[in-house]
C-alpha cells in the first residue's frame, strides 16, 4: 500500500516540469551536471527509482534536494513533533468543544440551548481558516495584545493556532453529534429506560453517550486528515516550524525526495489513525461487533 | 404465493411512505422559516451568478489604476478593490466558479459514496471487508497534498480542480452510509422484506436509500460548503483560478491580505460566502428535520 | 605594559569612534531579531544561492574584502592589503596576521587555496562556481576539462601572502571577494563531517559573528566569534533570523515588536506606513532603498507577432510606468527607461523614447506602429499570453499592462501565471510571447546586466541575437580604461533599447520596516540611523540597538 503510494508521487513529482536545481540565474550546463551526477538525477528514472525504493526498505527517505546539509529523515524528526503537538491540541480542541456543544444542544433541541451553539458552530463551518487565523491574531495579539502574533516559542503561542485549526472542525463535530445523540435518545431502549423512570442525565450517560459519539468518531479519521490539510495553512499563517509548511513549499520546489517523503508519512499517520478509529467505532458501537 | 407476499409487502409499504411522509415532509420543511428564506436566497444567488453578465455594468477585468481602491458607494455597492475593479461584479463572478466547484463535487461525493456504502454495508462479509479495506486505504491517501501536487503540476487549471476536488469527496460518504446501513439492516422491517424473498438490490435502494437519506443530507449539506473552503484553501495556497478571473477564494485571499487598510475587499466576498454556506446549512437542517420527523418531534 | 594596552583597547576603540554621549544611548539588551523570508537552504557559502542565505553567511564569514556597510565600497577584510599589477591581472593580498577560524584554529592564505578550488571543484557541484571563472583557469577547471588544480590562479605564496591571476581585467574583482561564493571555508571541519559541517555544532566560520543554533524553520542564531580579528567593534550581542514565507505575517510580528526588522512589506500596506512617516518622523519604520535591479517583460523576438519590432514598440510605448509605480508596487521605484539601472558604477543610460507616462503623441505612434505591422485597431492579432511567475505583485502588474494595451491597442490578450520552476522551463525554451522578468545585480557594473543578452548567452531567454551586440561587450570585457567600457555597454544598450528586446517597467527599490531603535555605526565610527544599500546586505557588525 505505501510501494503504491510511493510508486505513484515518485512518477507523478517526476514528471512535473521543473527540476529542483533550476533557478532565477540559470547555472551553466557543466555545473548543473555535476550537480546531477551528485544526486544521481543522471541516471535513468528507474535506476533511480530502484534506488529510492532500496533506501525506503531500509527506511531511508534519502537526501534532501533543496536543504544541502539535512537528509529527509532528519527535517521530519525534527518539524514532525511540532505538527503533531499542533494537530492534537486542535483536534483536542475541537473534540472537547463539539461533543460537549453538540450535547447541550441536543438535551434540549429547539430551544436557546440548542440554537446559541449550532449557530455558533455554523458560523464556524462557514468560515475559512486562512480569515479566521488573522482575524484571532488582529483581535487577541494585536488589538488586545495576549498573545504573540506569531511562533512557537513560549506555551502561549500554541493557544491561537490550535483554535484556528479546531474550530471548523468543533462545528463539524457539535451538529454530527447532535443528530447522533437525537438518534439514539429516540431508540426505543431509551425510552424504555425513560419509562423504567431512569433520571434524564443518567439515562444520557449511561445510553445515549455512547451511541451518540457514534457519527462523530466515524469522522474523526476523517477530522485527522482534514486537520493535516489545515495545518498547511496554520502553520503559514503562524509562522510554526512544523512539517506542514515544508510540504507546499517543497511540492513548488521540486524537492523530490522531500514530497515524497511527507506524503509517505501523512499517509502512514492517517493509515494508523483509521486504525485507532476503527477500534473505538467497535467498542462504541455494539452491533457493529455482531457483524 | 411468494410473488404474491412480495408483491403485497412492497405495496402496502410503499403507499404509506409515498403519500403521508412526503407530503409530511414537505409541509414540514415549509414551516421552517429559516429554511425557505436561505431557499430562496441560495435561488437567488444562483441565478445572479448564471446572468451575472447581464446584471452588472462594469467589467469584471477593467482596471482603473487612478480610481484605486474606493469604499462601497452607490456606483459600486461593494466598492472597488486595488486595481479599480467592481467588487460586486467580481464578487458575482466569483460565485460561478465558487458555486460550480461546489455542486459539482458534492454530486460526484453523493452518487459514489451512497453506491459504494450502500452495497458495501448492506451485503457485509467478505465483500464487505474487501471494500472497507480499499476505502482504508484511499482513506489513508493524504488527497489534499495530492490535490497540491496536481495544481502544482497543471497550473490552475479549473476543469482540473472540478474533477480532483470531486473526486476526494466520496470516501466519507461512502463510510457514513456504510455506518447506517449497517444499524439499519438489523431492524425488524428489513428482516421482513428478506424474510418475504425481497431481492438484495431492490432492498437497499427501496428501503435502505430512503432511510440513510438523513445522514446523506446532513453530509451534503456539509460536503458543499468543504468543497467551496477546499477551492478557498488552495487559494490561499497560491493555487487558485487564474487571474483576471476570480472565485470567491481568491477574492477572501486578497481580502485578508487587505483586511486592515481595505476591509471592504474582506467583509463583502467573505459575508457572501459565508451566508451562502450558512443557508445550505439551514435547508439542510430544515431538509433533515422534515424527512426524520422523530427527530424535531421532540 | 602589554596587559595594560589590551585592558585599555577597548577603552581606546570607544574613545576613538563612539562619542560616549551615544554609547550612552545603547539599549543594554542588544539583541536583534530579523525577519529573513524562507528557510536557509544551506550556509555552506561555496553552496548557497539565495538572499535569505546570504544575510546569514555575511555575518559569519569574511572574505579578503569586507566593504562599506553603506556604500558596498571594498575594505580590508580578512586581507589587510592589496597590489595590482599593472595589467590588472594579477592581485597580491596580505592576509592579517593571526587570522583565526571561530574555533581557534589559525587560518592562513592556505585556506583560501583550499576554500577556492573546493568551489570550483565538480564534485561540489556550486551552483555558484561561475563567480570564480574570472580566475585563470576557474572555467576549465570546473567544468572538468583541466584536471590540475595547481593550475588554477590561486597561489599561496606563504602563509599571509595570497596571489590570485585573473583571466583578464576585471574592474569588480575586489567587490566580487566580499561575495560569499568566495569566503573562506574551514578544511579541517568540512573533511571531519563533510556534508553536515554547517550543522549547529559543527560549523565553524571566519567572520565577526558564529552559529549558535539552527531550529528548523523557527530561527537561526549567531553570536560574537570571540577569536574575530575586529571584535570589539561588534555592539549586537545577539542576532535572530527567523524564516517567514508569508509576508502578512511577517510585517504582523513587526509590529507587534517580535521582529526588529523585516525585509518585506506588502505593497498594499506601503501607504499605511509612509502616511505614518510623515505625521510621526520619530517614529518612522518605513524605509525604502534603491536597489541595484529591474523589473522588466522581456519579449520572446523568434515567435509571432513578437518578432516585430514595431510591435514590441508599440507595446512597450502604451504602458504607464509611472501609474504602475505609484499606483500598484507603491514602495518609491523608479520608472524605468533602460535596464541597466542609473547610477551603476558611473553608468547611465540616457532616457530615450521612454517615458514615465506615455503621451498621445506616445499612444498615437503606437497605434500607427501596429497598423504598420498589420494589425489596424488590433484587428487580427493573435491571440497571445502574458506569462508571469505567481506572486501578488506580478499578478496585479500584469492585470494592469494587459488592460493598457487592451485600452490603447485593442488587443486581447490572455494572462497566464505558473508556479516559479514551470515558468522558468517555459521561459527557457521559448515557449513564450511576453513574460514577465527582474534582475538583480550580481556586482557593481553594467556588465552583469548587458552580459545577459549576448547571442547563446546561458541567460539570454529572448532568442536575441545581435552580431554588434556581442562584438561591444566583448570589446567592454577587455577595455582597462573605465569611460571608454562605460561607451561600449553605452553602445549595446543603444541596440537592446531600440531593438525593444525588453521592455523596462521600474527599477527595484528594497522596502523594508526597521524599528527605529536599529543604528548603524559607519565605518569611522559614527552612530546615526539605519540606512539600506543597493544588496539589500545586512552586516551587522556595524549595527545597535538604541535605548
Amino acid at each position: 500500500m505505501l510501494w503504491i503510494l510511493a510508486t505513484i508521487t515518485f512518477f507523478m513529482v517526476r514528471c512535473a516540469p521543473g527540476g529542483p536545481f533550476d533557478t532565477d540565474k540559470p547555472i551553466p550546463p557543466e555545473i548543473l551536471k555535476n550537480i546531477q551526477a551528485k544526486y544521481n538525477l543522471d541516471q535513468p528514472m528507474l535506476v533511480q527509482y530502484g534506488h529510492y525504493l532500496a533506501d525506503l526498505v531500509r527506511g531511508d527517505l534519502g537526501p534532501s534536494f533543496r536543504y544541502a546539509n539535512r537528509t529527509v529523515n532528519e527535517i521530519i524528526a525534527e518539524t514532525l513533533p511540532v505538527s503533531a503537538q499542533l494537530g492534537l491540541l486542535g483536534f483536542l480542541f475541537a473534540l472537547s468543544i463539539g461533543l460537549i456543544s453538540g450535547m447541550l444542544a441536543s438535551s434540549k433541541p429547539n430551544s436557546l440551548r440548542d440554537y446559541v451553539p449550532m449557530g455558533l458552530s455554523l458560523l464556524g463551518v462557514c468560515m475559512p481558516s486562512f480569515v479566521i487565523g488573522p482575524l484571532l491574531v488582529l483581535v487577541f495579539a494585536l488589538w488586545l495584545g495576549w498573545f504573540n502574533t506569531s511562533g512557537w516559542e513560549e506555551a502561549s503561542d500554541r493557544v491561537l493556532p490550535a483554535l484556528t485549526l479546531g474550530i471548523m472542525y468543533a462545528a463539524y463535530f457539535s451538529r454530527l453529534a447532535r443528530v447522533g445523540f437525537l438518534d439514539i435518545l429516540h431508540q426505543d431502549f431509551i425510552k424504555t429506560a425513560k419509562a423504567k423512570g431512569l433520571s434524564a442525565g443518567r439515562i444520557f450517560f449511561r445510553h445515549a453517550f455512547k451511541g451518540g459519539v457514534l457519527p462523530a468518531t466515524t469522522f474523526g479519521g476523517l477530522a485527522m486528515s482534514g486537520i493535516v490539510c489545515g495545518s498547511l495553512v496554520v502553520e503559514t499563517i503562524f509562522n510554526i516550524p512544523g512539517l506542514g509548511r515544508f510540504f507546499v513549499q517543497s511540492a513548488m520546489n521540486r524537492d523530490y525526495t522531500l514530497v515524497i517523503g511527507t506524503a509517505l508519512l501523512y499517509a502512514t499517520l492517517l493509515l494508523i489513525m483509521n486504525l485507532v478509529v476503527d477500534i473505538a467505532y467497535v467498542y462504541l458501537d455494539p452491533r457493529v461487533r455482531h457483524d | 404465493m411468494t410473488d404474491a407476499a412480495y408483491k403485497l409487502g412492497l405495496a402496502g409499504k410503499g403507499e404509506e411512505k409515498g403519500t403521508s411522509l412526503w407530503m409530511d415532509s414537505y409541509y414540514r420543511l415549509k414551516k421552517n422559516k429559516m429554511a425557505v428564506v436561505s431557499f430562496f436566497y441560495l435561488l437567488l444567488q444562483a441565478a445572479a451568478a448564471v446572468f451575472a453578465p447581464l446584471l452588472v455594468q462594469f467589467s469584471y477585468e477593467e482596471t482603473d489604476l487612478v480610481l484605486g481602491a474606493v469604499p462601497p458607494n452607490a456606483a459600486h455597492w461593494f466598492g472597488t478593490d486595488d486595481l479599480g475593479r467592481d467588487l460586486f461584479t467580481r464578487t458575482l463572478y466569483g460565485a460561478r466558479v465558487s458555486l460550480a466547484i461546489g455542486v459539482l463535487a458534492a454530486f460526484v461525493s453523493v452518487v459514489i459514496g451512497i453506491a459504494y456504502g450502500a452495497i458495501s454495508g448492506f451485503i457485509g462479509g467478505r465483500t464487505d471487508y474487501v471494500m472497507q479495506r480499499l476505502l482504508e486505504i484511499l482513506y489513508a491517501m493524504p488527497f489534499m497534498l495530492f490535490v497540491i501536487i496536481l495544481m502544482v503540476m497543471v497550473g490552475r487549471n479549473i476543469y482540473v480542480m472540478f474533477i480532483a476536488l470531486g473526486a476526494i469527496q466520496w470516501l466519507s460518504m461512502a463510510r457514513i452510509v456504510r455506518g447506517q446501513v449497517i444499524a439499519l439492516k438489523r431492524m425488524e422491517y428489513v428482516d421482513a422484506a428478506r424474510a418475504i424473498g425481497v431481492s438484495n438490490l431492490k432492498i437497499i435502494f427501496r428501503h435502505m436509500v430512503p432511510n440513510v437519506m438523513g445522514p446523506v443530507i446532513v453530509y451534503t449539506t456539509l460536503t458543499v460548503p468543504a468543497v467551496v473552503l477546499e477551492e478557498a484553501f488552495l487559494s490561499f495556497l497560491g493555487l487558485g483560478v487564474q487571474e483576471p478571473m476570480s472565485s470567491w477564494g481568491t477574492l477572501i485571499n486578497d481580502g485578508v491580505a487587505a483586511m486592515e487598510v481595505y476591509p471592504w475587499m474582506l467583509i463583502f466576498p467573505c459575508s457572501t460566502l459565508m451566508l451562502t454556506l450558512l443557508a445550505l446549512n439551514f435547508i439542510g437542517d430544515g431538509l433533515r428535520d422534515a424527512l426524520d420527523p422523530k427527530v424535531s418531534r421532540h | 605594559m602589554k596587559n595594560l594596552i589590551s585592558k585599555l583597547s577597548p577603552l581606546l576603540i570607544c574613545l576613538s569612534f563612539a562619542w560616549p554621549a551615544l554609547a550612552a544611548q545603547l539599549a543594554d539588551k542588544q539583541e536583534i531579531r530579523i525577519g529573513n523570508g524562507t528557510e536557509p537552504r544551506e550556509l555552506d557559502p561555496a553552496i548557497s544561492t539565495g538572499v535569505p542565505e546570504s544575510h546569514i553567511e555575511d555575518n559569519l564569514f569574511e572574505g579578503l574584502c569586507s566593504y562599506d556597510p553603506f556604500t558596498l565600497a571594498p575594505l580590508p577584510g580578512a586581507a589587510e592589503s592589496w597590489q595590482i599589477s599593472a595589467d590588472a591581472t594579477v592581485y597580491t593580498f596580505k592576509l592579517r596576521p593571526n587570522l583565526k577560524w571561530s574555533d581557534g584554529k589559525p587560518l592562513d592564505a592556505n585556506d583560501f587555496v583550499y576554500s577556492w578550488r573546493r568551489t570550483l571543484d565538480p564534485k561540489t557541484a556550486s551552483e555558484y562556481a561561475y563567480q570564480l571563472y574570472y580566475i585563470k583557469n576557474g572555467a576549465a577547471f570546473n567544468k572538468g576539462k583541466l584536471k590540475d588544480a595547481t593550475q588554477l590562479g590561486v597561489v599561496a605564496k606563504d602563509a599571509r601572502t595570497l596571489v590570485v591571476t585573473l583571466e583578464r581585467p576585471t574592474p569588480y574583482f575586489l567587490n566580487l571577494t566580499s561575495f560569499h561564493t568566495l569566503y573562506p571555508v574551514p578544511r579541517h571541519v568540512i573533511e571531519k563531517h563533510k556534508q553536515g559541517w554547517t550543522k549547529e555544532g559543527n560549523m565553524v566560520s571566519n567572520g565577526p559573528y558564529k552559529l549558535a543554533e539552527w531550529r528548523i524553520n523557527k530561527h537561526i542564531k549567531i553570536v560574537p566569534n570571540p577569536h574575530y580579528w575586529d571584535k570589539e567593534r561588534l555592539k549586537i550581542k545577539v542576532a535572530y533570523f527567523m524564516p517567514i514565507e508569508n509576508e502578512n505575517t511577517e510585517e504582523k510580528a513587526f509590529v507587534s515588536g517580535q521582529l526588529h526588522m523585516t525585509t518585506t512589506v506588502p505593497s498594499i500596506k506601503i501607504p499605511y506606513y509612509k502616511d505614518l512617516k510623515k505625521r510621526d518622523p520619530k517614529r518612522a519604520v518605513y524605509q525604502s532603498t534603491p536597489m541595484l535591479g529591474t523589473y522588466y517583460y522581456r519579449f520572446n523576438v523568434t515567435k509571432k507577432p513578437t518578432d516585430d519590432q514595431r510591435v514590441r514598440k508599440a507595446l512597450s510605448l502604451t504602458i504607464d510606468r509611472r501609474l504602475i509605480v505609484d499606483k500598484i508596487t507603491k514602495g518609491d521605484q523608479v520608472p524605468a527607461w533602460s535596464f541597466v539601472p542609473p547610477n551603476t558604477a558611473g553608468y547611465t543610460y540616457p532616457r530615450t523614447y521612454i517615458k514615465d507616462s506615455p503621451s498621445q503623441q506616445d499612444l498615437a505612434t503606437a497605434q500607427q506602429l501596429m497598423k504598420a505591422a498589420g494589425y489596424p485597431n488590433g484587428k487580427g492579432f493573435p491571440k497571445i499570453d502574458l506569462l508571469y511567475n505567481t506572486s501578488e505583485g506580478h499578478k496585479k502588474i500584469a492585470v494592469a499592462i494587459q488592460q493598457m494595451w487592451k485600452k490603447h491597442l485593442g488587443i486581447e490578450i490572455g494572462i497566464l501565471n505558473q508556479e516559479w520552476k514551470v515558468y522558468l522551463n517555459t521561459v527557457r525554451a521559448l515557449n513564450y510571447n511576453v513574460s514577465r522578468g527582474g534582475w538583480i545585480g550580481d556586482y557593481l557594473d553594467p556588465n552583469t546586466f548587458l552580459n545577459m543578452y549576448v547571442t547563446g548567452g546561458g541567460h539570454n531567454n529572448l532568442g536575441f541575437s545581435n552580431q554588434q551586440y556581442d562584438n561591444y561587450i566583448k570589446m567592454a570585457a577587455s577595455e582597462l580604461d573605465h569611460s571608454k567600457r562605460l561607451q561600449y555597454f553605452r553602445k549595446a544598450e543603444d541596440i537592446l533599447i531600440e531593438e525593444v528586446a525588453i521592455i523596462p517597467i521600474y527599477f527595484y527599490t528594497n522596502n523594508s520596516l526597521i524599528s527605529p531603535k536599529v543604528k548603524m555605526y559607519s565605518v569611522d565610527g559614527k552612530l546615526q540611523n539605519w540606512a539600506g544599500n543597493l544588496s539589500d546586505r545586512i552586516l551587522l557588525k556595524y549595527y545597535a540597538i538604541a535605548k
